[in-house]
């Protein structure tokens, strides 16, 4: 027989290192066990923000003298805290080998009693299937797992979805609606005339593209309504809004409405008279709405050649610029708890009306001539904002806020572009566009946040949180971004970078949105102050401060040199004859 | 300015005891690991020191080379001319000791295999004459003596042989079933150094955490699964992952002296059967033929036609795995996570994402650069499709032959030489 033949058992000897292995995976067990909960124990631990070193960090923050024992105070409770952690680490290593140690001897101990118990072969042949057999079987499993595979690959195929294939379809769209634009000649040049229009005029919200510039270089800085001087002319406003004027050549629209009714009126822009007022007929009853916002708080839109105006029961209408109603249609009446605020937003083509409310959000383009719906587009969450269309330099966008993102759609067919989300709260501020690369969003109870345009979606650049906006609007230029609060403040923020450049507390809070006019802001508070502000300067500096003698809680149009607010009771237009 | 933490029957069958011990361990380690202290914050006026890198220790490393050649000799003298498992045991102990927790387990002959084939995808890519030794003697002396370096002198192996205490035997089907992971770990291995994705073999070593005491989360979960797996199944990562095994596979089917079970003509007494864990022990042919000659033939050609087949399927399967494989990429992997970013999918940014929106790299060019490259993995997610396909291929033609044996042998490609069935055997040596 060979001398390796030996099966020899030594019973004891085996128990033995059982024993032993035994005795050894405990001992690994239980120094696991404390190494575990050493862990978690210091998982919990946050030594540099322990409320101690806070309150010195505090202390030292808040003190201008004696900050030598308050530093040496931190130095000392920071070097503990180095030292205690660094002892534990030590600790650990130490555990760890112990650990290690532990369970190799366990190991050992088991290979041993292995050794002195060893298996005995196996007398008489297994019943296991012959090698044949084995190998008829594994074709057979083999072609399972062959489909097992083709599954699986198949599976993640499936499951792996690329966001970069997505963000890049996205920037090929818009290239493709940049290349159609630059292709069509006809329309571009209509259009392109029409921008052009649409700047020497004021048609929506916050003037062309509803971002807060004003196209004109010699704005009014001086002005006296009690005794007249430089107003040309007042006009009593009969009907009930909180909607700002829009201008279309000589023509001012305003809107107007409460439980009884719906109106849209129009006034010369010359002479101030009344031209035409048209009743918009409603088959819906009126929701409830609260004060603050009324029954048409909505501003108005042109394209030029309409004039659009949508009021807290739905009604959506069109009119000439001769007050004929060309289209009117009911959208639904908005479940809303403050009631309809969303103004309209029009370009050459289309309408384009924000209907976020708690039953359903969308976004919606209706053609402006006939009224047809082109598209609508889902949305999540409910708001009070307006739609800005920006020229960025990926195309043309339609930017809307909501209470949690700013979106961009596509004006052409309302597919959403980009979304980031960095709004909170109850959202009625739109946002700002410094004219070139940057989108500016704020709210209260969220932050401000500029977005750069870079690629397919903005980055964002910065945020600030301190003095935010709760209705009025933001402004951007190409340096500063401008936020006017309900509490009565003015902050001017560096748009590249976020510092802020200066605040300034007001007497009245702000509800109109601030405009940028031929380097200036213009302001107005809820008591009709005019504040003329200097948007150049790295200080404030405040141009002008001019009454209008009743509150004011909508935004001036800018047309012409000329400026048309629209006070609680009377419509005033600030300037002169020339034109 | 504050800063966040970065977050940082037991005598009878003590089996489950071992299996909780690994559990803990690597919980254990890993905790060590993961902890971090931030820096200390200076407001004014320090200068932080310039970081420095030392230099590699190249002095150990040609050490390294002698003691592998050294070992291997060892091992095919232990195996082939003492035979006797206890002996093999030892030198597997050193080796994990030696090439496991003094050198790191690095350089390895696993993860050379990478710098082989980046060797030979890319020209500029130089291969260290270590790494070839590490690379090659092993397959030489598998090509002479079968895988004694799998026997004793893998730390990676000589590991799981350490830990392989209640050893079960798996159903010998299962096994050759299993046995087509390997190549499709190799395969990936081979797509990522080609694709310049990285060295994925050594990023997934199960057992280098262990042998460095620290490691990734999921290194470590990784390592000690393998290791609980391995006390009762042996060596799962040899038999079922090792990419490395595959060519120490090919090259043991050649080899000419190759371990035996029997020192001289096997009796058949059929001790030896049970005392393989790994089912390379292959059994005696049948004295009757299984089936008729021609029924047989006629599955071999039909698998040899299948063959084709399958490594087109496998080529069209592949077409659909560029977008999974190409996450191998870091670049694919970043412009995934910027774009998932700018589409509102995550909250805040990671790590990557920040370095890279801090850098003057134009978003642009990261998607241009993404796409490129997911470009090549379209192309080489097919090959590697085509290669799965034509491996199950083979595996099936390479059980459709019927070999003639007249005793038990040891399977030459998946034998590991351990040495386990030498003292099975009661035929005795004859005298030369």
């Amino acid at each position: 027989m060979a001398q390796n033949f030996n099966f020899k058992q030594k019973p004891m000897l085996s128990l033995m290192a059982k024993s032993a292995a035994m005795v050894a995976g405990l001992f690994a067990l239980v120094i696991a066990v404390l190494l575990i909960g050493d862990h978690l124990r210091l998982l919990k631990m946050d030594p540099l923000n322990d409320p101690t070193l806070l309150e010195l960090r505090d202390q030292l923050a808040e003190s201008n003298e004696n900050t030598d024992a308050v530093v040496e105070q931190i130095r000392t409770y920071d070097l503990y805290a180095r030292r205690a952690f660094f002892s534990n680490q030590e600790e650990r290593r130490a555990g760890g080998g112990l650990l290690l140690a532990g369970t190799v001897v366990c190991f050992l101990a088991l290979k041993l009693s292995n050794h002195w118990n060893p298996k005995l072969p196996d007398i008489g042949k297994s019943d296991t299937p012959d090698h044949w057999e084995l190998n008829s079987l594994f074709r057979q499993l083999m072609v399972g797992a062959g489909i097992f595979l083709v599954a699986v690959s198949l599976f993640f195929a499936f499951v792996v979805q690329s966001d970069l294939s997505v963000v890049l379809a996205h920037a090929e769209l818009a290239e493709q609606g940049r290349q159609d634009a630059v292709d069509t000649e006809v329309v571009p040049q209509a259009s392109s005339e029409l921008a052009e229009e649409m700047k020497s005029n004021w048609p929506s919200l916050r003037g062309p593209g509803g971002i807060g510039h004003a196209h004109m270089d010699d704005a009014p800085i001086s002005w006296d309504v009690e005794s007249g001087e430089g107003v040309l002319w007042k006009a009593e406003v009969y009907v009930p809004g909180f909607n700002s004027p829009i201008v279309w050549d000589d023509r001012i629209f305003m809107s107007g409405a409460d439980e009884e009714g719906q109106e849209v009126f129009c006034h010369d822009a010359n002479s101030g008279e009344e031209l035409w007022s048209v009743t918009i007929a409603s088959e819906v009853e009126p929701p409830e709405v609260s004060e603050d916002t009324g029954y048409a708080a909505p501003t108005m839109a042109s394209d030029g050649q309409r004039v659009f105006a949508i009021f807290a029961s739905g009604d959506l209408v069109a009119l000439d610029l001769d007050g004929k109603v060309i289209w009117q249609k009911n959208l639904g009446v908005p479940d809303n708890p403050y009631g309809m605020g969303s103004s309209l937003m029009a370009d050459a083509q289309r309408v384009y009306v924000q209907y976020d409310h708690s039953d359903a959000q969308k976004v919606m383009a209706f053609d402006g001539a006939s009224g047809n719906e082109l598209w609508r587009t889902a949305r999540e969450h409910i708001s009070w904002s307006t739609p800005v269309l920006i020229e960025s330099p990926i195309g043309t966008r339609l930017v809307l806020n909501d209470e949690e993102h700013v979106t961009a759609y596509d004006p052409t067919n309302g597919k959403s572009l980009w979304q980031v989300k960095c709004l909170g709260g109850e959202v009625a501020p739109s946002a700002a566009f410094n004219g070139s690369n940057i989108v500016f969003v704020a709210n209260e109870y969220a932050q401000a946040t500029a977005l750069k345009l870079n690629g397919a979606t903005p980055e964002i650049i910065w945020q600030y949180d301190e003095y935010l906006p709760e209705i009025a609007s933001p402004v951007a230029t190409e340096k500063y971004a401008f936020i006017a609060t309900t509490a009565g403040d003015i902050i001017c923020l560096d748009i590249q970078t976020g510092a802020v450049k200066w605040e300034q507390e007001f007497d009245e809070g702000f509800n109109s949105s601030p405009i940028l006019v031929d380097n200036k802001i213009y302001a107005i508070d809820l008591e009709g102050m005019v504040h003329i502000i200097d948007a150049e300067a790295e200080t404030f500096h405040e141009i002008a401060v001019i009454e209008m003698g009743q509150p004011v809680y909508t935004t001036p149009a800018f047309v012409n040199n000329r400026i048309y607010i629209r006070g609680e009771e009377t419509l005033f237009c600030i300037g002169t004859n020339k034109h | 300015m504050r800063k966040k933490i970065y977050r940082p029957k037991e005598v009878r069958n003590p089996f489950l005891l071992l299996s909780l011990c690994f559990l803990c361990l690597f919980v254990a380690i890993n905790s060590y690991a993961e902890f971090r202290f931030p820096m200390p914050e200076f407001s004014t006026g320090y200068e932080h020191p310039a970081v420095h890198t030392p230099m590699p220790a190249n002095s150990m490393v040609a050490w390294d080379a002698v003691v592998l050649i050294v070992t291997l000799a060892l091992a095919s003298f232990l195996v082939l001319k003492r035979r006797k498992r206890r002996e093999i045991f030892w030198l597997t102990i050193f080796s994990v000791i030696y090439f496991g927790f003094v050198r790191n387990g690095c350089v390895c002959s696993v993860g050379s295999v990478q710098n082989i084939m980046a060797g030979i995808s890319n020209s500029s890519y130089g291969i260290p004459i270590t790494v070839l030794i590490f690379f090659a003697a092993p397959l030489i002396f598998a090509l002479l003596f079968g895988r004694v370096f799998c026997s004793a002198v893998c730390p990676l192996g000589a590991i799981q042989e350490a830990v392989a205490v209640k050893p079960v035997k798996v159903p010998p089907a299962v096994d050759k079933v299993l046995s087509v992971f390997p190549f499709i770990y190799l395969g990936l291995a081979a797509l990522s150094v080609t694709m310049d994705a990285g060295f994925i073999i050594c990023q997934y070593d199960p057992f280098v955490g262990f042998f460095r005491m620290g490691a990734s989360f999921s290194m470590l979960i990784f390592g000690a699964v393998m290791l609980i797996v391995g006390v009762f199944v042996a060596r799962p990562y040899c038999r079922y992952l090792c990419p490395y095994g595959v060519l120490l596979n090919w090259c043991s089917k050649l080899s000419w002296k190759h371990a035996v079970i029997t020192p001289s003509e096997c009796i058949q007494c059929n001790l030896c059967a049970g005392s393989c864990p790994y089912n390379a022990i292959n059994e005696p042919s049948a004295d009757e033929e299984p089936e008729s000659r021609t029924r047989g033939a006629r599955r071999l050609g039909f698998l040899m036609l299948l063959l084709p087949v399958l490594t087109a399927a496998g080529f069209g399967v592949g077409g659909f795995l560029k977008e999974p494989l190409s996450r191998m990429h870091p670049t694919v992997r970043l412009a995934e996570r910027v774009a998932g970013e700018e589409l509102g999918r995550y909250e805040t940014t990671n790590i990557e994402s920040e370095a890279f929106r801090g850098s003057d790299q134009p978003i642009e060019e990261l998607y241009a650069e993404a796409v490129e490259i997911k470009d090549d993995f379209q192309k080489g997610s097919r090959w590697f499709g085509a290669f799965i396909g034509l491996v199950i291929g083979s595996k099936l033609i390479s059980v459709s032959i019927l070999r003639k044996r007249d005793g038990y042998e040891p399977d030459k490609g998946t034998c590991y030489s351990c040495g386990r069935c030498f003292k099975y055997c009661p035929v005795k040596a004859t005298e030369d």
